[in-house]
């Protein structure tokens, strides 16, 4: 077969890919995207209706089949990378939570899309810790407008600090739990905003609104919410310069005579057949751990510790935010309420962002809370009621709807020795060599953590809840789901593996376009698009620089 | 095919009735599993129980999809309950009387945040399993709790009180 050389050969189809073809391939390059999985067909392969009786083991899976990645459950399983068939090492543990087809982990997000602030960028220079990046809140800003646009967002202009206000369709309305949350935090000073998520609240872009069923995170049947399967790859397909090939496992970036990337080998899944594709430029955007697992695997003579690693920090400054356990409350006020349809768009409508900006903290960083409660789909627990009997039955009945959780996610400062790296000892079912984490629980994260769970029991307090007993916990970095930072941007190749348009400093046509590139880990809910906005402007340089001739040899 | 008349007759009636034989537990560990469950979720006016929802039938099944090593807990978490009522009230479980069950749950009952002993165990155990399965299924969720989701709507009102 006569080889066809592209302009761009894209890894990944997710957030950060399929954004970046949808950049280039506008911008007029010929592009290739590949995909590791199959083309989904969201009708069919998103549960978002089943009810827990229809499946054997009620939405639960078989016993510990899913090694407690929490995303993955008997609605969503067929989807996943399932963690005990295709191993990896960690110690401590770490959650790697892969999903496998086009439009990768957009399909089943938590659709938070709140944008983050002048300060987020400027964690060193105007908080006192970590790192800066090389660009500012203003850089990223026209960006944000263009990624808003395209996906669909819902929220309400607040004016708040360091969470810059978007371009939002309608709000979401808040259930009963949450409205008593908004009206009664504020008196202690903490605030509730409106959640800002990608579901549809009105028809827009040819997609139908929300019609209120609250699974969207087993993926939603009729595109009310963003996902790049539902909404860039339908457009990427339309335009004659972009080719899809799905079911393309990406081994190794190629290099040609002088150490520059020339295209992507990978092995096609159904066949185990290999092959190479031909381009100009590269894009990673396989998701952080896949990204820094194909950079440290293409080794050659110009690259011996891998390509793009000339300092030796791919995979290092590994981030995840810090999520603590949930403290829940019973609300009185809210027992034995008329039961009705609270279902809503899923998860919570409001959030609590970070509140400790002037406040003296005995850590660096901050974290915002997370909301559950309202007439869910089941019972997650019995509320904390001890007993057994008619008393029970009836209690659980009467607290149903009138429970709140608090759940904290919060900043993960950039740490050298939080890394994954090769696994001399373990290959994936393809051959290729598999990743192993190093990523324990730090000093900042565990004061944080104390700090969480008191404000979550003060913030409950002042709701006139009941608290729940319970155990206070850290889970493993990943279980956020918000992995990032391990092939940094910064100005200093030697402090970095990116420049500020994620840009490879040693190889001048690879970038990277998903969150490898991230310096700091804010704590606030929800990266996603954030990492399109920074992919978008990305592939907006390199189609500029590719034009100019500047990434040619 | 070498079924004896008996055994032929016996899988008729089980299948005419809608009884299965349990895939873990024995007949009788299946039988004081649904007595203990139904004690726990009981009957009434507004709904059935966790006998009439079977719950005994999805436990029996997920703790035969468990690891060796819980499977063995809860057989033997399961004999040292059914020992205690001998030791207690003279006889199993199942042929005590009413009050001598209550009296038995309750001294199991008494840690089940923080269980120590085996029958503890079996009491924490089986009550997270019962909840589950319980509120998993169309008599709890539906009929219990009155649950009035995942249905198409309009629009999303919000709160209205």
């Amino acid at each position: 077969m006569a080889a066809r050389k592209y302009d761009a050969v894209v890894v990944g189809s997710g957030a950060g890919g399929a954004n970046a073809a949808w950049v280039l391939v506008n911008a007029g390059l010929d592009v290739a995207l590949l995909e590791a999985g199959r083309m989904l067909n969201p009708p069919k392969d998103f549960l978002t209706h089943t009810w827990p009786w229809d499946l054997p083991f009620r939405g639960s899976g078989p016993p510990g089949e899913y090694d407690g990645l929490w995303k993955i459950n008997e609605y969503t399983a067929h989807l996943y990378t399932n963690p005990r068939r295709e191993r990896y090492a960690s110690d401590p543990e770490f959650h790697w939570t892969r999903l496998r087809a086009v439009g990768g982990r957009t399909n089943t997000w938590g659709r938070s899309s709140i944008r983050h602030g002048p300060l987020d960028f400027k964690t060193q220079s105007m908080q006192g810790f970590g790192e800066d990046w090389p660009i500012g809140y203003d850089d990223l800003a026209p960006y944000y407008d263009h990624v808003e646009r395209l996906v669909g967002i819902n929220g309400h202009r607040d004016n708040y600090f360091n969470a810059p206000d978007g371009i939002y369709l309608a709000p979401l309305k808040p259930r009963c739990t949450e409205r008593l949350l908004m009206d009664r935090a504020v008196k202690i000073g903490v605030p509730v905003l409106l959640d800002r998520s990608a579901v549809l609240t009105e028809p827009y872009d040819g997609r139908p609104a929300c019609h209120w069923c609250g699974e969207c995170g087993r993926g939603c049947d009729v595109r009310a919410r963003f996902s790049s399967l539902d909404v860039l790859i339908p457009k990427l397909r339309r335009k004659p310069n972009f080719e899809l090939r799905s079911h393309a496992v990406a081994r190794e970036v190629l290099v040609d005579g002088n150490g520059r990337a020339r295209g992507v080998s990978y092995i096609d899944a159904r066949t185990r057949v290999d092959y190479e594709v031909e381009a100009r430029a590269v894009v990673l955007a396989a998701s952080t751990v896949e990204s820094g697992r194909i950079l440290l695997n293409s080794k050659s003579r110009f690259h011996p510790r891998g390509i793009a690693n000339s300092s030796g920090l791919v995979g290092r400054y590994l981030m995840d935010s810090v999520k603590a356990g949930p403290v829940v409350g019973i609300l009185p006020e809210l027992a034995n309420r008329k039961v009705v349809n609270e279902d809503g768009a899923g998860g919570s409508h409001v959030f609590i962002p970070r509140f400790n900006y002037d406040r003296k903290n005995h850590y660096h960083g901050g974290y915002c809370i997370l909301v559950g409660g309202g007439f869910g789909r089941g019972i997650s627990s019995a509320g904390g009621l001890t007993g057994w009997g008619a008393t029970l039955k009836r209690r659980i009945r009467e607290q149903y709807g009138a429970t709140l959780s608090l759940r904290g996610y919060g900043e993960r400062l950039p740490h050298y020795d939080n890394y994954f790296e090769i696994d001399p000892d373990t290959k994936d079912q393809y051959g290729i060599p598999q990743v192993r984490f190093h990523a324990p629980a730090r000093d900042n994260d565990l004061k944080m953590m104390e700090d969480m769970y008191g404000w979550k029991e003060q913030i409950l307090r002042g709701c006139g809840a009941e608290i729940v007993p319970y155990k206070k916990y850290l889970e493993p970095m990943g279980d956020a789901t918000h992995e990032c930072g391990a092939a940094r941007m910064g100005t200093d190749p030697k402090t970095s593996v990116l420049n500020s348009f994620c840009q490879s400093h040693d190889v001048k046509n690879l970038f990277v376009t998903d969150a490898s590139c991230f310096v700091s880990l804010p704590g606030t809910h929800g990266i996603t698009t954030w990492i399109m906005a920074l992919a978008w402007r990305a592939a907006e340089y390199l189609a500029a620089e590719m034009r100019k001739g500047n990434l040619s040899p | 095919m070498n079924l004896t008349r008996r055994t032929a007759l016996g899988a008729l009636a089980a299948a005419m009735s809608g009884a299965t034989a349990p895939r873990f537990f024995s007949e009788s560990e299946y039988a004081l599993l649904d007595a203990v469950a139904a004690l726990i979720i009981p009957a009434d006016e507004r709904s059935g129980g966790a006998r009439e929802a079977l719950v005994a039938r999805f436990i029996d099944f997920l703790v035969a999809h468990c690891p060796e090593a819980i499977r063995a807990n809860w057989k033997t978490r399961l004999a040292a309950f059914d020992r205690l009522a001998v030791e207690r009230c003279g006889k199993p479980f199942l042929q005590a009387g009413t009050s001598e069950q209550t009296a038995l749950l309750d001294l199991v009952a008494r840690n089940e945040n923080d269980p120590r002993t085996p029958t503890e165990h079996f009491f924490a155990d089986l009550k997270k399993a019962t909840l589950f399965a319980y509120y998993t299924c169309q008599t709890g969720l539906l009929k219990e709790l009155g649950y009035q989701g995942n249905r198409a709507l309009h629009d999303f009102p919000g709160c209205a009180r």
